[in-house]
């Protein structure tokens, strides 16, 4: 079965297959991207405590816009071209955003797992407490 | 600590890119994976990439859901993490070398062209392409989860 999988892949995987292969790829991708990009900023607006990046969302409201163009080219070449304008700036502004946030991101994962554990020891502290009273 | 870990990766990086450039190493490039009176080195270097940047992407996935986990569930949920890992570096490593042997067996065997073999290399970078897209999916659904919980704690 694996080799007739190779046999296939080495004389039918190529042309058409090949380019529609790219162009589901490329769009799916685009999307995902945009949508991990789109939460993970929404994410630390809420953390940071400041009003939703509305530059951010726009720019990326406007790629997805372009995404389906990955459709258009007939050759490979041009579809790269394409992918390399559509798919790269959300991928900055990710990438970005993970550099400049990640540090804040970390402090307050690390500040309210150190609340709740205080919190769970204050509170079975007070369970002892009462239960030495009684 | 970490400009430390960026220029063994800067070093490791130019070596794999210059395996490619046969005129500066053309002799620890040449019969390190030769089959059939040809040299698959510098397709096997690209296939390892490839699987590589599967691996991070999903190591980034992996720690990225632990952090969200022990937020929504606290500190007690907190497992060891060397087990998951290994098991995932294994997976991935066992699968680039599996494709890589069994496609090099299937060329020897079939007596496959150069170009037929690229097209084996190519439809693999695919398979890398849907499985990164898979888990940049799955990062979007952890955040998506992550901003749930932290609108349901916000006063």
């Amino acid at each position: 079965m694996i080799d007739e999988l190779f046999l296939w892949i080495a004389s039918s995987f190529r042309g058409e297959t090949y380019l529609n292969g790219l162009r589901a790829g490329g769009i799916l991708c685009g999307v995902a991207d945009i949508a991990a990009t789109a939460l993970f900023v929404r994410v630390m607006d809420i953390i940071k405590g400041r009003p939703p990046s509305k530059k951010i969302y726009a720019a990326l409201a406007f790629f997805l816009l372009l995404t389906p163009l990955q459709l258009l080219p007939e050759n490979t070449t041009v579809f790269f071209i394409v992918m390399f304008f559509v798919f790269l700036p959300p991928y900055l502004i990710l990438i970005y955003t993970a550099a400049a946030e990640a540090r804040g991101f970390v402090a307050f994962v690390k500040a309210r797992l150190r609340a709740g554990a205080e919190g769970a020891e204050a509170s079975i502290a007070s369970k002892t407490d009462s239960r030495g009273d009684i | 600590m970490r400009w430390e870990l960026v220029r063994q990766a800067a070093l490791l990086l130019a070596a794999a890119l210059l395996a490619f450039i046969r005129d500066i190493f053309p002799m620890w490039t040449e019969r390190l994976l030769v089959v059939g009176g040809r040299d698959y080195f510098p397709w096997g270097v690209r296939i390892s990439l490839c699987a590589a940047m599967v691996l991070f992407d999903s190591l980034l996935v992996l720690y990225f859901s632990r952090i969200v986990r022990l937020y929504r569930k606290g500190l007690s949920a907190a497992r060891p993490t060397l087990p998951g890992d290994a098991l995932l570096c294994s997976l991935v490593a066992v699968t680039a070398a599996g494709y890589i042997w069994l496609s090099l067996s299937a060329a020897s065997r079939f007596g496959l062209s150069m170009e037929e073999y690229m097209w084996i290399g190519r439809f693999f970078v695919q398979l890398c392409n849907f499985s990164y897209i898979a888990l940049e999916a799955l990062g979007a659904l952890l955040f998506l989860l992550f901003l749930r919980r932290l609108r349901s704690d916000a006063p």
